[in-house]
């Protein structure tokens, strides 16, 4: 072992040292970039990687069909499978480091996996959260994805790439990882070339769009390796994990990000990370509170007034925790009576607390403007309370 | 998938009565307006259920008169 003993590293055309030793074994550097990505902070693209937040289930397993969000900015999709049954839910059953993970279970098998159908985890990157990889341009970056997986049947696995033009995807790029030991988790990181070509959005619609296909029909079947315009998931080498009876798929760890090298998964706080998520759903129940649960805890209630006596509607409204991607779509929840959507709870003098008929409207990103409630066997003039819960969706 | 009028700006999507706003990158309300184009037609705003009229005793009654009260008022004691 030998010690080199320096003062400065130069490039032979630069004007100044890059990096500076000083006599106390500190140096002072000039970084431009960290494996060709930001320095530090917010690197990660992915939103809620490690799966720590669960807003809409709470860790609770949802049988999916067709596209649901389960946890956080995930999605879970099952199209034109009719026998198959899958679930999808947040576990506690992580590699070190982690504490949940997002597993898919295969609960009723099917053989064949039809044409024009897929199941998958998918995540689709809002376009301000992508526009930096410069994609569609001449100057598009290379990004990384790592993940930690661990799967019940060992073999090839597709993870693919996607653009939305605001009509329809016409750029994409499939990848394919091994799962080498059956129920291990093992770490995965596959670098991906940025694509010059193509029309991707860098505004509050999909940016890039992350999908982990376990099992899909022989027409989503393509090849691994470059940019095209055609969109397929899978290759034919590809694992169904449909046809296998209590078959099991999980992930966690989830992290994208600019340049070649996968570096280790960004430790946001719970709060920052809750935040990032809260941009896409929100909610007014305490966060581990399923909706619809019954519960008044953490529910809005508007004091008002009305000059009918057959509904309250004089501009109450209320915020969302945080500025939403859009107009979210918003539910309204009874909190005295369990999964009771469009409906709330009105109080006035002389009159016991009722369930009425809620009406959301002049919604925006950061609120919702208006409040209607329908009542009925109260004096028109009087004064009344409102009380419900809400869920907003604004996912992409 | 069936969708209603609101009095508001928002449309009521009818499997989950979540109420949808009109923003044009709102995934609900395109999906809304794709269901639109294929020839279908909203729910109209329901209309309000009808107050029910109120019999001379209620009215008396929420009045909070008494009938020896009115009968003084209108000077026909």
């Amino acid at each position: 072992m030998s010690t080199l003993k320096i003062t400065n590293l130069q490039g032979p055309a630069a004007s100044s040292p890059a990096i500076v030793l000083a006599s106390d074994g500190t140096a002072t550097a000039q970084l431009s970039s960290l494996n060709g990505g930001a320095l530090s902070g917010a690197r990660n693209r992915i939103i809620n990687g490690d799966m720590r937040i669960d807003q809409r289930n709470a860790g609770a397993a949802v049988t999916f069909s067709g596209a649901q969000y389960t946890v956080d900015r995930w999605s879970c999709d099952k199209n034109n499978l009719s026998t198959l049954v899958a679930t999808c839910q947040r576990v506690a059953d992580a590699p070190a480091g982690f504490n949940y993970s997002l597993k898919t279970t295969i609960t009723t098998a099917q053989a064949s996996s039809a044409n024009s159908s897929l199941v998958s985890a998918d995540q689709r990157i809002e376009g301000f959260n992508a526009a930096s990889l410069a994609f569609g341009t001449a100057s598009a970056s290379s990004f990384t994805i790592s993940f930690w997986v661990k799967a019940s049947v060992t073999g090839t696995y597709p993870v693919s790439f996607f653009n939305w033009t605001g009509s329809v995807v016409n750029r994409a790029y499939l990848a394919t990882y091994s799962i080498s030991a059956s129920n291990t988790w093992e770490y995965k990181q596959i670098t991906v070339p940025g694509d010059t070509s193509g029309t991707w959005l860098t505004d509050n619609q999909i940016g890039l769009g992350v999908q982990f296909c376990t099992g899909g029909g022989t027409d989503a079947n393509g090849t691994a390796g470059s940019w095209g315009s055609t969109y397929k998931p899978r290759t034919s080498a590809c694992v169904d994990l449909n046809a296998t009876l209590n078959a099991t798929w999980q992930i966690t760890g989830v992290q994208l990000e600019a340049g070649s090298v996968a570096t280790p998964f960004e430790r946001r706080s719970y709060g920052q990370e809750l935040a990032l998520c809260q941009r896409y759903y929100a909610k007014s129940y305490q966060i581990d509170t399923v909706p619809g649960t019954v519960t008044r805890t953490g529910g809005i209630q508007l004091g008002s007034y009305s000059n009918t006596a057959t509904s309250m509607n004089n501009g109450v409204g209320f915020r969302f925790p945080v500025v939403m991607r859009i107009s979210p779509t918003t539910t309204g929840y009874d909190p005295d009576a369990a999964n009771t959507t469009g409906q709330g709870r009105w109080d006035a003098a002389g009159v016991a607390a009722t369930q009425g008929a809620l009406t959301l409207g002049v919604i925006g990103d950061a609120g919702v403007g208006s409040v209607t409630i329908a009542t009925t066997g109260r004096t028109a003039g009087d004064g009344l309370t409102v009380l419900f819960h809400y869920t907003a969706s604004a996912e992409l | 998938m069936t969708y209603q009028l609101t009095h508001g700006d928002t449309i009521l999507r009818l499997a989950d009565n979540a109420f949808i706003p009109p923003d044009p990158a709102n995934t609900d309300y395109q999906a809304y307006l794709a269901w639109l184009e294929a020839g279908n037609t909203p729910e109209p705003v329901p209309e309000p259920e009808p107050v029910p009229e109120l019999t001379p005793a209620e009215k008396l009654a929420a009045s909070g008169l008494t009938v020896e009260e009115l009968k003084t008022l209108l000077g026909i004691a």
